[in-house]
């Protein structure tokens, strides 16, 4: 039994599970409601899907099951081949690049279950100035994070560079750049959205309304008007869908009119959305990663020297069918 | 300069198919392709300083990066590696010719807009350019495995392939699945997301890894892998393209990158009749 769980066909079999598991789980669409499922195939194929929990097959039982069939595939093969490596005192540090691949891989599995089980996220958002409540039941946490400030960088010609979020959590304060994550206290805070949003007032005989950019109005018979934003010299933009007809677009004046409606710019309002996480699982997961790009950059230096010298029987060739 | 590349690969591949007939036609094939390699270089080049970026964001990038790769390639070992086998300089010059055909036609959105600010990331980069060069030596792996299913006496053709095939496999791994990782966690605060493309990379992945070991069972042969090569590729490929076509998701090129926030709504208000 030991020797088939650090067999090169147990890894095939494992393998071939996952490839086909996984590719099962790209054509079904991911955590839809039961209903959906229903509607889209049937009720017997949707119960074998929800069964199987292949309506969310990346936290199933069965993908962590085979998960810890292909840890346990590597750890029974390489630790036992490392173990007897060392001990005859291989100095080649090539050697090793398939254990190398094999330990970060099965480190990076386990950082993956610490993260899937730990891993606590909060998202928010809103608009600056905003303060987002952090429900996380440790209340050693800052309960409260204010989005103090925000802002586009550009280049002199337009070209937007950058988007950057500051944030406050009672002493702490952090500005978080998009693909620059930021320490607030006990997270780790992620840049997520910025979008610089106009808002207009539309002005009726029964009053005054604000609408900020995607919102619009309704009328009695179906007729949607939807403001679109401001056009670069300052004319707002407009959408009407007309039921069971064209949708057409108008670019209006300040102080014009659309539909009997009077027309005024208001502003812009920054819209911007954050994240904060935290996840015992990332440090394992990061060191993983990282032995496996050595292990790989290994395995490639191994094989140019195997190529200098023929003969070689690559890595790890042995004769039993044992992993390799 | 893309029609150029074009031009030189289909030149390139009738040179090398037909220079069995005339050594110069082995000589122009060669010509070909080094200058398909040089034009297609110095687009990417040029597209980058364009946009003060190096332009790897999309699917015409992806190609040109992926014809670049073959090439430069086939060009560089043409001697060594490949000792001159002109199936394989011929058929690899066409697989670029496909690509540069593809990356030539309306399919293709050929325009150029600088990148939004979560692509502007080394790691993004690093992931693209390390994963089109792993997929380039796929194709020419694949284009070893074909050869050596159809040839008599494929020793060379199967160096050739397991050798592209395993260089291949340690940029294709390190880029597309390590420097993904660490980009998608400094973007997206999770290494991992389980996008269709991240699913169907980690599937290129597995199989080539079974490629990898295939070699080590008793049982197995040279045939097994051969086909095992081509397997791999077709899946390869399937990763780059279909999935962008198939499915959405966060590396479908076309789709906005970044969620939406919940404010963003339309006001059901009722107001008297607009006409």
């Amino acid at each position: 039994m030991w020797k088939y769980l650090r067999s090169i066909r147990f890894f095939f079999l494992v393998a071939a599970l996952l490839v086909v598991f996984s590719i099962l789980a790209s054509l079904i669409p991911q955590s839809l409601p039961a209903e959906e499922y229903r509607s889209r195939y049937g009720p017997a194929v949707s119960t074998v899907i929800q069964a199987l929990r292949f309506d969310s097959f990346y936290r199933s039982p069965l993908f962590f099951v085979l998960g810890g069939l292909l840890e346990l595939n590597l750890l029974a093969c390489s630790i036992p081949r490392l173990a007897s490596r060392v001990k005859r005192g291989t100095k080649r540090p090539t050697a090793y690049a398939a254990d190398v691949i094999h330990l970060g891989l099965a480190l990076a599995i386990v950082g993956g279950v610490v993260s899937f089980a730990f891993r606590e996220e909060h998202q928010f958002a809103g608009r600056v100035g905003e303060r987002f409540a952090i429900e996380s039941g440790d209340e050693t946490d800052p309960a409260v994070v204010e989005a103090v400030d925000a802002r586009e960088r550009t280049t002199g010609d337009g070209v937007v560079v950058s988007w950057e979020i500051d944030l406050r959590a009672g002493e702490e304060q952090a500005t978080v750049v998009v693909n620059d994550p930021a320490r607030l206290g006990p997270y780790r805070a992620y840049f997520r959205h910025f979008e610089e949003r106009g808002v207009a007032s539309l002005v009726a005989e029964q009053g005054e309304l604000t609408l900020r950019r995607g919102e619009g109005l309704e009328s009695q018979n179906g007729t949607v008007l939807l403001f679109d934003g401001f056009a670069s010299d300052g004319d707002g933009l407009f959408t009407v869908n007309f039921p069971e007809a064209e949708t057409e677009r108008y670019k209006v004046e300040p102080g014009g009119r659309i539909f009997g409606l009077e027309f005024q710019p208001v502003g812009t309002e920054t819209l911007i959305g954050f994240s904060l996480s935290r996840d015992p699982g990332r440090p394992l997961l990061l060191v993983g990663l990282v032995v496996v790009a050595v292990g790989l950059a290994l395995f490639a230096a191994h094989r140019l020297q195997a190529h200098r010298a023929p003969g070689s029987g690559g890595i790890g060739r042995h004769e039993g069918g044992t992993n390799g | 300069m893309a029609e150029a590349a074009l031009a030189l690969t289909l030149v390139s591949a009738f040179g090398f198919s037909l220079s069995s007939r005339a050594k110069l036609l082995y000589r122009i094939g060669t010509i070909g392709l080094g200058g398909a390699t040089l034009a297609l270089i110095a687009l990417l080049v040029y597209r980058s300083v364009r946009i003060s970026f190096p332009a790897l964001t999309g699917t015409y990038e992806g190609l040109l990066m992926l014809a670049a790769g073959i090439t430069a390639f086939l060009f560089v070992s043409e001697r060594k590696l490949l000792s001159g086998n002109r199936t394989i300089l011929a058929a690899g010059s066409f697989a670029a010719f496909v690509f540069l055909a593809i990356l030539n036609s309306p399919l293709i959105d050929a325009s150029l807009r600088p990148p939004v600010p979560i692509l502007r990331s080394s790691w993004l980069v690093l992931h693209v350019a390390f994963a089109f060069i792993g997929l380039s030596l796929f194709t020419v792996g694949m284009i070893a495995g074909v050869v050596g299913l159809i040839r008599s006496d494929p020793t060379l053709t199967d160096t050739v392939r397991d050798r592209t095939v395993v260089l291949g496999f340690v940029f294709y791994a390190t880029g597309g699945l390590v420097f993904g990782a660490i980009w998608a966690e400094a973007a997206w605060g999770r290494f991992w997301g389980w996008d269709p493309k991240e699913t169907w990379a980690l599937i290129t992945v597995l199989v080539y890894a079974v490629y990898l070991h295939v070699r080590y069972l008793r049982s197995s042969t040279q045939q097994t892998a051969r086909v095992l090569a081509i397997v791999a590729w077709a899946v390869a490929i399937f990763t780059f393209f279909g999935v962008n076509y198939l499915f959405s998701g966060l590396h479908s090129y076309a789709l906005q990158i970044l969620p939406i926030s919940d404010s963003m709504r339309v006001a059901s208000i009722a107001l008297p009749a607009v006409q």
